[in-house]
């Protein structure tokens, strides 16, 4: 199933721009949220889930791997990758970069946040 | 109950006074003289005097014995004490009304008509009272019969050092004859010691300095005196001296040895204080040193707080803007032809500005938390016109001032003027709109304090942002989608701690908020 609607979810709002420009490139539709909260109430309130939601790790107020832990909770099948330009990792977290998000775009399998 | 808190010798002490009135009915059922009188002429104890003394002797060893069960031994001492009391009040009252010993069987009718002396049945009957008083815990009161009949018995017993004739010439000391004094004195002595820590007891058992003078000096004004008033009789005796002179020689030399006696009291007391004194003294300085290390900690702590929360704050909030502005030139690296080069520019050229600021606004922090600070009266009318007039350029906004009372402050001119820059401006950035801002700005004397309020009639902020809004890049919920760093107010609490002040946010009737800064109104 190609991916065809993403949630952009990072409270820098330069970053955020940067985004929305790639995966606009790649011929997706693009949904922002500054933040976890805002996050949650675009995935409630609308009728289609998306395909992809790509969160930021460090978020003031929810970071995203809470965003994650809550989404699981009400929407188990939606796709959450979370990644992080920090350099020591959590685990579950990608580091940032083109072609990590790019790999995410394209790639097919239902398999969830990464290594 | 039962021996708690007794001395161990009252046990042997109580049992050598019982032993007293053991030997007299030993000396009365062999018919030994020495025994019954010590001195032909003497005169000897009532065998109910000895009856008496084996009882007493026995009631204060029990009470006196530790490890005795309590129920028995309080039994037995007042079953004895109970018999006492039948044979010496029978003998005091018999005395008063100078009739015959009720009882001939237990007694000696030949001396006295029976009838113990009247000083030892009171002695007697005072060391029952120390008796029953002590087995209803009232030892005070114990402690109190028992010193009286101490004092009885250690009186006889100098009469008879000082010349027996004499003694037996008052009145109710009549007839006490000298194992009788030995006996009073070692069962009172018993029962001072079964007592326990109450009284003077107490105080000569005591590490203290009262302690040291009770045991040193004690012996030394009950036995001087004794031995001196001796020396006297004896003068007058051999007709050495007549009874002026030597009652005179006697006083004088007593009143030299109680001279004495003060004079080492004195020495020691003062000696006492003295330590005391520097003790406290000491003690003193060490609280002061305590003080000063408290206010160094603190602001050392304050200073350690800084650095934590500078380093952490510049590490982690650089990445933002550094990481937009990486992510901007793989972009560019990829497609470097338009459109995308031009928006992708314009959001590098907003993520570097911003990384700028950023920088900017952590120097400041830090050099608000470093710079030296003065004190002085300010013109707060002057600072503030000059921030309304700032933040007006700077946002385009007008500000309608609302100028409260405005009391004299005192603080750094500097760090005072970015203060009140700092909260006019966050005033205008969080009231929606591109309207007029109302602004309330007054500063009020309370008592050794000056609060200044800066109220505004904004986005309000609910109760449990009110202390996180202070810290280093927080901003409320609602201010998320303002611009800025959410450093300003950080450096406005920094501002105020410096200068020993406290900033608060809170409510005020008409306004959405206000920003109280509160600032002592003296330096130094």
């Amino acid at each position: 199933m190609t991916l065809t609607t993403v949630l952009v979810v990072d409270d820098d709002a330069d970053f955020r721009a940067l985004l929305r420009m790639h995966c606009e490139h790649h011929g997706l539709q693009v949904v922002e949220a500054p933040g976890g909260h805002e996050a949650l109430h675009e995935v409630a309130r609308r009728p289609a889930p998306f395909d992809l939601v790509l969160s930021d790790l460090s978020m003031p107020v929810m970071d995203g791997l809470e965003l994650r832990e809550r989404l699981a909770s009400d929407h188990p099948q939606l796709r959450v990758t979370v990644w992080t330009s920090l350099s020591r990792r959590p685990d579950g977290v990608l580091r940032k970069g083109l072609d990590v998000l790019d790999a995410l775009l394209g790639r097919r399998e239902s398999h969830d946040a990464a290594h | 109950m039962s021996g708690r808190g007794a001395h161990p010798a009252a046990v042997p002490v109580a049992v050598c006074g019982a032993a007293v009135g053991a030997v007299a009915l030993l000396g009365w059922a062999t018919g030994v003289e020495a025994l019954i009188r010590i001195s032909p002429s003497w005169v000897a104890m009532q065998p109910t005097t000895a009856i008496d003394f084996l009882l007493l002797g026995t009631a204060v060893a029990a009470l006196g014995a530790r490890g005795a069960a309590p129920g028995v031994a309080r039994g037995v001492a007042t079953v004895a004490a109970c018999v006492v009391l039948v044979v010496s009040g029978a003998a005091l009252v018999a005395e008063v009304l100078q009739r015959p010993y009720p009882f001939p069987s237990l007694a000696y009718m030949a001396q006295n008509q029976g009838r113990m002396s009247g000083i030892a049945a009171v002695a007697h009957l005072l060391l029952v009272g120390g008796i029953v008083a002590l087995v209803l815990h009232r030892r005070a009161l114990a402690h109190g019969f028992a010193i009286a009949a101490l004092v009885i018995g250690l009186t006889a017993m100098s009469g008879y050092a000082y010349g027996p004739a004499d003694l037996y010439d008052v009145g109710y000391f009549q007839t006490i004859a000298l194992h009788t004094a030995v006996g009073i004195t070692l069962i009172a002595c018993a029962l001072l010691l079964a007592i326990g820590r109450v009284g003077l007891s107490h105080l000569a058992q005591s590490h203290t300095q009262g302690g040291v003078l009770v045991r040193r000096l004690l012996p030394v004004v009950v036995i001087v005196p004794a031995v001196l008033g001796w020396g006297a009789i004896w003068l007058m005796r051999e007709r050495v001296a007549g009874p002026g002179f030597a009652l005179a020689l006697y006083s004088s030399l007593c009143s030299t040895v109680s001279g004495g006696v003060v004079w080492w009291s004195g020495t020691r007391l003062r000696s006492g204080d003295i330590s005391r004194q520097t003790a406290e003294a000491a003690r003193a300085e060490a609280d002061r040193a305590l003080a000063e290390l408290s206010l160094v900690t603190d602001e050392l702590r304050l200073a350690n707080r800084d650095v934590r929360d500078f380093t952490a704050a510049a590490a982690h909030d650089l990445r933002g803007p550094l990481s937009a502005i990486s992510m901007g030139v793989q972009m560019l690296r990829r497609s470097p032809g338009e459109p995308t080069a031009s928006q992708v520019i314009e959001r590098l050229g907003s993520s570097a500005a911003r990384g700028m600021t950023l920088i900017d606004d952590l120097l400041d922090y830090q050099q608000v938390g470093t710079v030296s600070v003065s004190g002085g009266r300010l013109d707060l009318a002057a600072l503030v016109d000059a921030a309304v007039e700032g933040t007006e350029q700077a946002s385009g906004r007008q500000v309608r001032l609302h100028a409260g009372p405005w009391d004299e402050v005192v603080g750094d001119e500097r760090l005072v003027a970015r203060l009140v820059s700092n909260l006019v401006g966050n005033a205008v950035k969080y009231t929606p709109g591109s309207g007029p801002v109302d602004l309330l700005v007054e500063a009020r004397r309370e008592g050794e304090r000056v609060r200044v309020r800066v109220a505004d009639r904004g986005l309000p902020l609910p109760e449990e942002e009110r202390e996180m809004v202070f810290e280093i890049f927080r901003r409320g919920l609602a201010g998320s989608g303002v611009e800025g760093t959410g450093i300003g107010l950080a450096i406005c609490r920094r501002i105020v701690e410096r200068q020993g002040g406290t900033i608060a946010v809170t409510d005020l009737d008409g306004w959405s908020k206000s920003f109280d800064v509160v600032l002592p109104a003296y330096v130094g």
